[in-house]
């Protein structure tokens, strides 16, 4: 577990390259509202007002109702290993993730399986574009595509069947007014975002709030960097400056 | 008579089997009360405040075996499995968020989620 605040910020970027992780994340192509399968979130959902925040954050933790204390997945299987393909392994955990919120049984979602995007090569990408790919394509699971493999040769033939199983159906859009603002109400609202950092090249899926000791909330990662890598963000390192994105549902046909 | 001893137990067994089931109390108990399957189709957004306890709601609604669906999935070009149409069917022109009941006899009721974990509780029979 780390902490990654304004004043440590440039050593993890720093270890993150150490490890081998190269840029994962790379800045959205569309603007706010352009996607055909997000809306945006601004215009449909109220901002919880921010007297609220500290309070709903402690009674959720103490409940246990944020999406972070409601999901597992095989952490091992999240790892990208120096990959850069964090935009599509949080995207997978944001799947899995919206899954156990629905009350569907466990599946290990690939990210691998969205490979296509980077013509199958080792790349980073565009969060709204991967989540278009996998709006229209689906995800496929640990069943017909491996860990850390990113070309068709190595995957069952039936993957492209399967991952239509698992298609991440409604997103929302934020950043429409205030996007800290709105990633605190998606969260509160037990919701989990799928965000990009510029400042780390990152990819994340943001599950849960506290707030420390000096008051300050912090956003909580069950970071692809491999186990032991999960991460609370807070100050300006936690604000999602790269996109922020809610998925809404998952299909119901697995 | 050695012969008869058995049957007239055996008549006697089922006098009080009969008696045992013309109890109306235990009558009662072989009645299904809870739903075989429950879903709560909701939708966050559309300028409805959503209040903490609709949060718990819907986030411990799993736990107790409850499907929740955002209403995200009723949208166009979506195609749900067989088995979850029937409930979007039901929900359908309601006001969400609802909560869909399949009972035993293949019936459904639907009526307004309940807003709070106690209430939903009593409405899936827990």
């Amino acid at each position: 577990m780390i902490l990654i605040n304004d004043n440590n910020w440039q050593e993890v970027v720093q270890e993150s390259q150490n490890q081998g992780f190269s840029v994962g994340a790379l800045p959205r192509q569309t603007g706010i509202g352009e996607m055909s399968c997000a809306t945006v979130f601004a215009e449909q959902v109220p901002i919880i007002p921010e007297s609220e925040w500290k309070p709903r954050i402690t009674e959720m933790t103490a409940n246990g109702l944020f999406i972070g204390q409601r999901w597992k997945s095989d952490t091992k299987l999240d790892y990208q290993n120096g990959l850069g393909f964090c935009w599509a392994k949080s995207l997978a955990q944001a799947c899995m993730a919206v899954r156990a919120a629905q009350n569907q049984p466990f599946v290990q979602l690939m990210g691998e399986s969205l490979a296509e995007c980077v013509g199958y090569r080792n790349k980073g990408y565009y969060l709204d574009r991967a989540l278009e790919y996998a709006n229209n394509r689906g995800i496929a699971s640990i069943a017909t595509v491996p860990h850390l493999k990113i070309t068709q040769g190595e995957w069952s033939p039936q993957y492209a069947e399967e991952r239509q199983s698992y298609m991440p159906l409604e997103w929302w859009d934020l950043g429409g007014k205030e996007v800290w603002a709105e990633t605190i109400t998606a969260l509160l609202m037990g919701y989990g975002c799928y965000v990009g950092y510029d400042w780390w090249g990152h990819a994340v899926f943001l599950d849960m709030l506290r707030v420390n000791a000096k008051g300050q909330i912090e956003v909580h990662t069950p970071n692809t960097h491999g186990q032991g890598n999960d991460a609370w963000l807070a100050g300006s390192k936690a604000i999602p400056s790269m996109g922020s994105f809610v998925l809404r549902g998952m299909n119901l046909a697995a | 008579m050695k012969k008869a001893l058995p049957v007239a137990g055996l008549l006697l067994l089922m006098l009080l089997g009969v008696g045992l089931v013309a109890r109306p109390d235990l009558v009662t108990a072989t009645v299904v009360t809870a739903p075989n399957t429950a879903v709560i189709i909701h939708e966050s957004g559309v300028n409805k405040p959503l209040s903490f306890a609709m949060v718990e709601v819907l986030a411990k609604a799993p736990s107790l075996g409850i499907n929740v669906w955002d209403q995200g999935i009723l949208g166009k070009n979506k195609q749900p499995s067989k088995e979850a149409q029937p409930f979007l069917e039901a929900a359908k022109g309601k006001d969400l968020p609802v909560l869909v009941l399949r009972w035993p006899g293949g019936s459904y009721t639907v009526k307004p989620c309940p807003t709070t974990l106690v209430d939903l509780k009593k409405e899936v029979g827990q």
